[in-house]
């Protein structure tokens, strides 16, 4: 694996590349295509060349649709987020240790930039330049035992961006998630915080359980995200008020709105225009907007017009296999890798938990606080099992899918304790076969034989 | 050791199930209960029984479970899971309602999973995790009402305030009387062991609340009889402070085997335990006045609390150590249940030189060996230091 | 009855092999190691009788007997038994009196000890059944790569390149294994990694334990050399050289509190 060749765009999609728009950023920069793609053929590959190792097994590997130039970009926000986050953290943005998966609407509108633990630990990987992708896994490995060791090997590997925080390997000034249904080890870990040397400040905004038809749900966590909010702004010095607040809201859902357009637009063409990871970045994008909501709007809006122009044209993305066996994936963190997926003749066509976080727009009018608590509330993913799974099962009917993968995380025992359920529910009401698995391998490309034989093996039997 | 009433208790248990039919043929209904924060005094004061059911320590059971939750869930959710699937347990076969509270997330989840599969007849409390700010109390407090509402419903009648001082005297009563009998076992020559108080404590959750209540004053009388002086000259004991994960009935393993190796349990802050029953107060006879106390009880590990100086589960867990006189804590960790697994590390910390022993364990026989080596090497250890300090 | 005529034994029956260490007036007389069979009395008893006969003994000439080990629960000759634990602590202090922290390695488990300067035991932890930190878990991998148990370490120093592991239990640290050597990964390569994840779970223990210096390696697995360079390198630690095989100390220990009970007992003065 530490031979295997690295990844390069070719040439000959240069001169179009760069006639492509750039990206405007919220700082009010532009970026244009010629400095992209000067940063993802040169800058890059020399700086983190684990993320260029063309071997299937890299999980964090890029689309090798090169013609879908919004996939580029995409790729230069993953691979400039430690730039852009080091940078703005230097200028006094605060960066916070958020939940995944969750609005992240109430940190940008305060000022903060929310990271979510994988992006730590991606963020905490990158922080040594020119590593191959085995040397880049065993720093990895490294900063997660060093969090397993002071907690426990009970806990997911979630663990890592903890331990990253604590040892300082990335700058995080507050750590204030959401808490949720999704996810058991979040609450706990943010606890083992108060035993640590460092000083960082903790909030957590609870999320209460079976809140159907209960106002005073939404209205706790009202009062929790003003809490949340007057602590970012103390850290960013940012005047808070209601309209700040809703710029934002509207920023993010029209994010929200395109990416559910290309969803539509992608479940009902007759060839799936772009392949599955460069799909399931499109509703990631939408939910996380990776350090900067302006341009990953700005690039939400280029991939659309890409992705309708390709429709238009029957074009099927490169690397979807012809009558493609088509899989909804469910679970929190993880996911089956999508080469070995599609060279097995299968595509992903949606994935629960981020389509739950784009499927619900917050309100644009009223009292900001509480319409964040409502959309919050409203998250299919995170309702009871039995109203999520039925959801899940409409998705799998609206996207066509063939067949269902439920994934969850060794150590996600909240995953791991609906897994069965859904699986069972989403087989009755749709028909579908379901399967479920579970691995010990977040983060990880090595050695990850044995989930992905299991997934193929699935795909046979679809 | 002989105490009548203690026989007396087992022979109510026995006769209960029998006795729980007969009421329901007389139109009584029964809500078996999960968890850590049902407050049974509204239960109880609704004219409904009140169960605390679930058990642990039957690797079969868990099996059972294991077919409908995954095998990386807390052992005691598998297992209940697994007697709510069979339905053959006396007390479980005859549940017209069960109530599960949201402390422990695991068993919210054992909740839709009982509803689902099995059609048990459910209703959920939440809890907030924020549990110490006014808006967790404001959140609680309605969840209480609403609760209330529910069983109100259920039971075909309202909560009467002067029912529910009844219920809370009562249970104020046991509160007390458990908290005494604890006091009595730790001492030097007691009459009753800590495992004696445990049977007594499981046999509650299942009798009448009065009647128990009645039981636990006359074993408290008999218990004052029978104490000695304690003599001088005593043995070298091991006595040891249970605390982790709750140690339900049915799972006898880690007691055994401390008892077996010539430690003594001197005391514990289990959930299954001393735990429960401490600092309730409730100051007004409403679901609100219910609510309140409940979350300012010593919170559950659950209960994710930020602020390591001012937790009440570590004040609390210091406190019983020195009350009991322990020697050392051995702090019990159900594979897969985080809330404590991942506070052991740090509850060693801040006890600092009190010696501890983690087990980390299951409800299978497979590591009775390993287990017994650790708790003997821990019995040595807590001798060895006590003779060495008798030397000088 | 004076004491440099008295025999003392210690006898510890583990999961992979059976030790007994028999002790004249504070010096090691004879020893005896032998596999453990599947009845531990039997096992415990050859280990012993096989000292006896080096030492050219009889059972009748020994004053006292310690029994440690998983087959210290049954074991009929011995007059007293006493866990492994405490015996490390004691057989450690015994040759090396500067050490403070052991890490045992046998078949079934691991521990950290922390011990104090009169070898007593301050602190310990041992691994649960499901962190591949053991000897038995190195067993089978020495089946996957069907090389001896003894070569799996030299085998490991040979890599030129450490594959990552994340082996948080045995079943998922066995398919990694195995994927790799699918893949073709050079067999040294994967014994490195495998070796440096269990290095990191017993890191894990003595996070809870602490260390001090020195630091001793004792059990069947500490003749280990790649075990051993890669605990060095996770603990940041250099291990004490052991005078005797590393794999006796507890039996070792057994013999030196089989001197003290049988002194508190009155058997001599
Ligand atoms: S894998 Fe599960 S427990 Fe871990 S971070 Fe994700 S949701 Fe939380
Ligand atoms: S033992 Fe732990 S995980 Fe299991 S129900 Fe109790 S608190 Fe929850």
């Amino acid at each position: 694996m530490p031979n295997s060749k690295l990844f390069k765009y070719p040439e000959e999609i240069k001169d179009k590349f760069i006639s492509t728009k750039g990206l405007k950023f919220k700082n009010g920069t532009t970026v244009s295509s010629a400095e992209i793609w000067e940063f993802m053929t040169e800058e890059a590959p020399r700086r983190f060349p684990y993320a260029f190792d063309a071997n299937a097994n890299n999980i964090g590997r890029f689309s090798d649709d090169v013609h879908f130039l919004s996939g580029i970009k995409r790729a230069y926000l993953t691979l400039t987020f430690k730039d852009r986050l080091l940078k703005e953290h230097a200028a006094g943005t605060p960066t916070v240790l958020v939940q995944g998966g969750q609005a992240m609407d109430a940190y940008y509108a305060a000022g903060a930039i929310p990271v979510r633990p994988g992006l730590v630990m991606q963020w905490a990987q990158s922080m040594e330049e020119g590593l191959n992708l085995r040397q880049s896994e065993t720093r990895g490995i490294n900063i997660l035992e060093s969090g397993r060791r002071k907690i426990s090997i009970d806990a997911c590997n979630q663990i890592s961006a903890h331990a990253a925080i604590d040892n300082k390997v990335v700058p995080i000034d507050l750590i204030a998630p959401f808490l949720c249904l999704r996810c058991s080890d979040m609450a706990f870990l943010v606890e083992t915080h108060r035993n640590r040397e460092h000083d960082i400040p903790r909030y957590m905004v609870d999320y209460p359980v079976d809140h159907e038809n209960k106002p005073w749900a939404a209205e706790y966590i009202e009062v929790e995200l003003k809490e949340l909010i007057t602590k970012i702004a103390a850290l960013s010095g940012r005047k808070i008020t209601d309209e700040v607040i809703f710029d934002e809201i509207r920023l993010e859902n029209r994010g929200r709105k395109i990416a559910n357009e290309i969803a539509e637009l992608w479940w009902n063409a007759e060839n799936p225009p772009i392949n599955s990871t460069d799909f399931f970045a499109i509703a990631f994008l939408a939910n996380d907007f990776l350090g900067d909501p302006v341009a990953s709007v700005d690039l939400l809006e280029q991939s659309k017009q890409e992705i309708e122009e390709r429709v238009k044209n029957n074009v099927k993305g490169y690397g979807v296999p012809d009558d493609a066996k088509r899989l909804y994936i469910c679970g929190s963190c993880v996911g089956p890798n999508a080469h070995h997926a599609e060279t097995a003749g299968a595509v992903f066509v949606g994935r629960d938990d981020n389509w739950s976080c784009i499927s619900v727009l917050v309100e644009e009018e009223g009292n900001p606080y509480l319409n964040i608590a409502k959309s919050m509330l409203e998250y299919p993913y995170e309702q009871r099992t039995e109203k999520r799974a039925e959801w899940t099962a409409e998705q799998v009917r609206r996207s066509r899918a063939s067949g269902v993968i439920f994934m969850y995380q060794w150590g996600c025992n909240y995953q791991s304790g609906v897994a069965r359920m859904i699986s069972d529910i989403i087989r009755e009401k749709t028909g579908v076969p379901t399967t479920f698995v579970e691995v010990g391998e977040l983060g990880r490309s090595e050695a990850t034989e044995q989930s992905t034989n299991r997934v193929e093996a699935f795909i046979e039997m679809v | 050791m002989g105490l009548k009433t203690l026989e007396k208790i087992t022979a109510a248990l026995t006769s209960r199930p029998a006795e729980l039919e007969q009421l329901r043929k007389q139109g009584k209904k029964i809500v078996g209960w999960l968890a850590y924060n049902i407050p049974e005094e509204i239960i109880y004061a609704l004219g409904l029984i009140p169960i605390r059911v679930g058990q642990g320590g039957d690797g079969r059971l868990v099996e059972v479970g294991a077919r409908h939750i995954s095998t990386k869930n807390c052992v005691f959710v598998r297992q209940v899971l697994g007697q709510f699937a069979e339905k053959t347990d006396p007390y479980i076969k005859q549940l017209d309602l069960v109530a599960i509270d949201a402390t422990c997330i695991q068993l919210y989840r054992l909740e839709e999973l009982i509803n689902f599969y099995f059609d048990y007849k459910t209703v959920v409390l939440g809890v907030p995790r924020n549990f110490a700010t006014k808006e967790g109390h404001e959140y609680f407090r309605k969840e209480v009402e609403h609760f209330t509402k529910k069983l109100e419903l259920f039971a075909g009648v309202s909560l009467e305030q002067s029912k529910l001082q009844e219920a809370i005297n009562i249970y104020d009563g046991i509160r007390e009387a458990i908290k005494t009998l604890y006091s009595y076992q730790s001492k030097d020559n007691a009459p009753l062991s800590w495992r004696d108080v445990s049977a007594v404590i499981n046999a509650g959750y299942n009798l009448d609340r009065l009647r128990y209540l009645e039981l636990l004053q006359e074993l408290i009388k008999e218990v004052e009889e029978k104490t000695s002086e304690p003599q001088e000259n005593q043995a070298i004991e091991a006595r040891v402070f249970l605390s982790g994960s709750l140690i339900p009935p049915g799972d006898t393993k880690l007691i055994d085997i401390i008892e077996q190796l010539g430690g003594r349990i001197v005391g514990d802050d289990l959930w299954s335990g001393l735990n429960f029953f401490l600092n309730l107060e409730i100051k007004e006879p409403t679901p609100f006045g219910v609510a309140d106390a409940y979350l300012d009880r010593i919170p559950h590990a659950s209960l994710p609390y930020l602020d390591l100086p001012t937790d009440g589960r570590l004040a609390n867990l210091k406190h019983q150590i020195q009350q009991f006189n322990a020697d050392g804590v051995i702090y019990h960790t159900l594979r897969y249940c985080d809330a404590f697994t991942f506070k052991a590390g740090e509850t060693k910390d801040v006890l600092k030189n009190v010696p501890f022993l983690e087990i980390h364990t299951e409800y299978s026989g497979s590591d009775f060996e390993a287990i017994r080596t650790r708790v003997e090497a821990f019995v040595e250890m807590i001798k060895n230091k006590k003779e060495i300090a008798e030397l000088v | 009855m004076s004491l440099n005529k008295n025999f003392f034994a210690g006898v510890d029956v583990g999961s992979l092999a059976a030790k007994s260490v028999i002790l004249q007036d504070g010096e090691i007389f004879a020893t005896g190691l032998v596999p453990s069979g599947v009845n531990s009395v039997e096992s415990g008893l050859n280990a012993l009788n096989l000292a006896l006969e080096t030492a050219g003994l009889k059972k009748e000439d020994l004053t006292y007997i310690v029994g440690t080990g998983y087959g210290r629960v049954s074991a009929p000759y011995a007059n007293k038994a006493v866990t492994e634990i405490t015996c490390h602590a004691k057989g450690t202090n015994y040759l090396h009196p500067t050490v403070r922290t052991i890490i045992d390695m046998g078949g079934q488990d691991c521990k950290a000890i922390r011990i104090d300067k009169d070898g007593a035991v301050i602190d310990f932890a041992m691994n649960d059944k499901c962190a591949a930190g053991t000897g038995r878990f190195l067993e089978v991998m020495a089946g996957v790569f069907k090389v001896r148990l003894e070569d799996l370490g030299a085998i490991a120093l040979a890599a030129t390149d450490t594959v990552p592991m994340s082996s948080t239990c045995t079943v998922f640290a066995e398919s990694e294994t195995i994927s790799l050597v699918a893949r073709g990964e050079k067999p040294e390569n994967i014994l490195s990694g495998i070796h440096h994840s269990i290095a990191n779970r017993i890191a894990g223990l003595f996070s809870r334990v602490g260390i001090e210096s020195d630091v001793f390696f004792s059990g069947g697995v500490a003749k280990n050399i790649g075990m051993k360079n890669a605990i060095e390198e996770a603990l940041k630690v250099t291990i004490v050289k052991p005078e005797i095989d590393p794999q006796l100390i507890g039996a070792l220990g057994a013999a030196v509190l089989a001197r003290s009970f049988s002194k508190k007992e009155g058997l001599w003065a």
